[in-house]
């Protein structure tokens, strides 16, 4: 572990007590630099979100370390965004107050500039007054991101967000996602096991093995960006990661 | 038009068996079948009505019933809930609480009558305990569960975005549990207008809990109907402005 590291997971292992005790991850250490796209792939079940919890901080209990610009994370903060699988949204607010529930002591009027930004960065203006039972799949989850990104987030943790969407809505979303990354330079740790997408997307990926979930390999990914799903060197790279798998 | 026809057939769904029962106690009254003294017919039954109105007495007994029950409903209901938010937040102050008010719930509000008699006396707030006594137990438990119900998913996302604490309970965990709180209110409402005869059999001379026991002694079987009617109708109606607002205040289902 260097000390310039901007996150820094050091021997982190997290065991469930109770009828059964299992460890779901064992001796996980690795680091990231500020503005990496870093996905974690991996099998259900192999610990990717548990990774996630315990980095982000919502799961307080483990053991080993986690720092983030060298702080130490014992609980969530508002420095850090999550998105989870499901869009989460509270059904008893419009968009507009779903994406400024975050929000926490700001004045009216920069509150309601920051909401609107942010709704038009996920392209749901027309719908700002909306209630997310009028809300397909797709957009309910931009909501989700624009309510993470609100708060101007330095590190964005996403767990499978775009797994429950259909195959071309989910390539529209990650085209998105991208686009805004770009805007905002946060580092984001995303997990998936779309392992397309992960090529799609990341910096580096991280691949997980099962029972318990462990680092099995980092691979690093410097295509550039616009990527082209049917090139060769993209092919190259999801090789690399399903031999990753289904290799030895 | 199709909407229309849709409308109307609803409306006849939803009367028919009220009408096809009174059509068939007044044939049975006609033809001699029912003994006035113990079910008099429709038809008289509406005559009494019509001259308890004209003298006056059943609306100042409605109004007076009403106030009570309203009183007693409302002061259980704010305690209820904010009790009942309490308890489901906590789980340690339920679990203070709970054994206390498990005891408490089965009594039936009759019984507590000696009681209000020796501590309030035989004035106003008597028949209001009885009332608040009767409906609170209903609402406090609908309160509790639907807070303990609220999602796993939508604490962790509170949490993950470090809420603070009162404005997640007044913008998740309170609208969430709003639609049990209803039934809470609704059910507690019925009760509280099953208590009424109880509360005004403690030394009453007005409201329609009395004007049913005093018609009793005399015979006046017919008052007796209207009285009991008078009650079902006056519950029926403030059931359906509560389900009214209901609907206003939980638009997003």
């Amino acid at each position: 572990m260097m000390a310039n590291d901007y996150i820094a997971v050091d021997n982190v292992s997290r065991t469930f007590t109770g009828d059964n005790t299992f460890t779901a991850i064992q001796d996980i250490s690795f680091t990231m630099e500020k503005g990496e796209f870093l996905c974690i792939v991996g099998q259900s079940g192999c610990g990717k979100s548990t990774l996630l919890r315990i980095m982000s901080g919502i799961d307080p209990v483990h053991e080993g370390t986690v720092t983030i610009n060298g702080n130490l994370v014992t609980k969530p903060d508002k420095t850090r965004g999550m998105v989870f699988q499901e869009a989460r949204l509270l059904d008893w607010m419009n968009v507009s107050n779903n994406v400024g529930f975050p929000l926490q002591g700001i004045p009216k009027e920069e509150k309601t500039k920051l909401i609107e930004e942010y709704i038009s960065l996920v392209g749901l203006t027309d719908f700002k007054k909306s209630y997310p039972r009028e809300l397909s799949g797709g957009m309910a989850q931009r909501v989700s991101i624009a309510r993470a990104l609100v708060n101007r987030p330095e590190v964005m943790f996403m767990d499978e967000p775009f797994g429950a969407l259909d195959y071309m809505t989910k390539i529209n979303m990650q085209n998105e996602l991208l686009k805004i990354r770009e805007k905002s330079q946060m580092t984001v740790i995303f997990v998936t096991h779309d392992i397309d997408e992960a090529v799609y997307l990341s910096n580096r990926i991280l691949v997980m093995s099962k029972n318990p979930g462990k680092v099995k390999e980092i691979i690093v990914n410097t295509l550039p960006f616009p990527r082209d799903r049917n090139s060769e060197e993209f092919m190259n790279i999801r090789k690399q990661v399903y031999d990753c798998f289904f290799i030895n | 038009m199709k909407n229309k026809k849709r409308k109307a057939l609803s409306a006849v769904e939803y009367i028919w068996l009220l009408i096809v029962v009174i059509a068939v106690w007044q044939i049975a009254s006609n033809l001699g079948l029912l003994n006035p003294l113990t079910l008099p017919s429709p038809a008289m039954i509406l005559n009494t009505f019509i001259s308890l109105i004209k003298k006056g007495t059943l609306q100042k007994n409605l109004l007076i019933s009403s106030r009570r029950v309203l009183t007693g409903y409302a002061i259980a209901a704010a305690s209820a809930i904010v009790l009942g938010i309490l308890m489901g937040l906590s789980t340690h102050f339920k679990r203070m609480t709970d054994l206390i008010i498990q005891i408490l719930k089965p009594i039936p509000p009759i019984s507590w009558i000696p009681l209000v008699i020796l501590w309030f006396g035989i004035g106003e707030k008597g028949k209001v305990f009885l009332i608040f006594i009767g409906c609170f137990f209903t609402i406090l438990v609908n309160v509790v569960d639907g807070i303990r119900r609220i999602d796993v998913k939508l604490i962790e996302l509170s949490n993950s975005m470090v809420i603070p604490k009162l404005k997640y309970v007044f913008k998740v965990v309170i609208p969430y549990a709003a639609p049990n709180i209803f039934t809470g209110l609704r059910v507690g409402l019925g009760q509280s207008w099953m208590c009424v005869v109880a509360a005004e059999l403690v030394a009453s001379s007005t409201g329609l809990g009395y004007m049913i026991m005093y018609a009793r002694q005399f015979g006046q079987t017919d008052v007796v109907i209207v009285g009991m009617l008078m009650i079902g109708i006056i519950g029926k109606v403030m059931d359906s402005i509560l389900m009214l607002i209901e609907k206003r205040v939980i638009r997003w289902k």
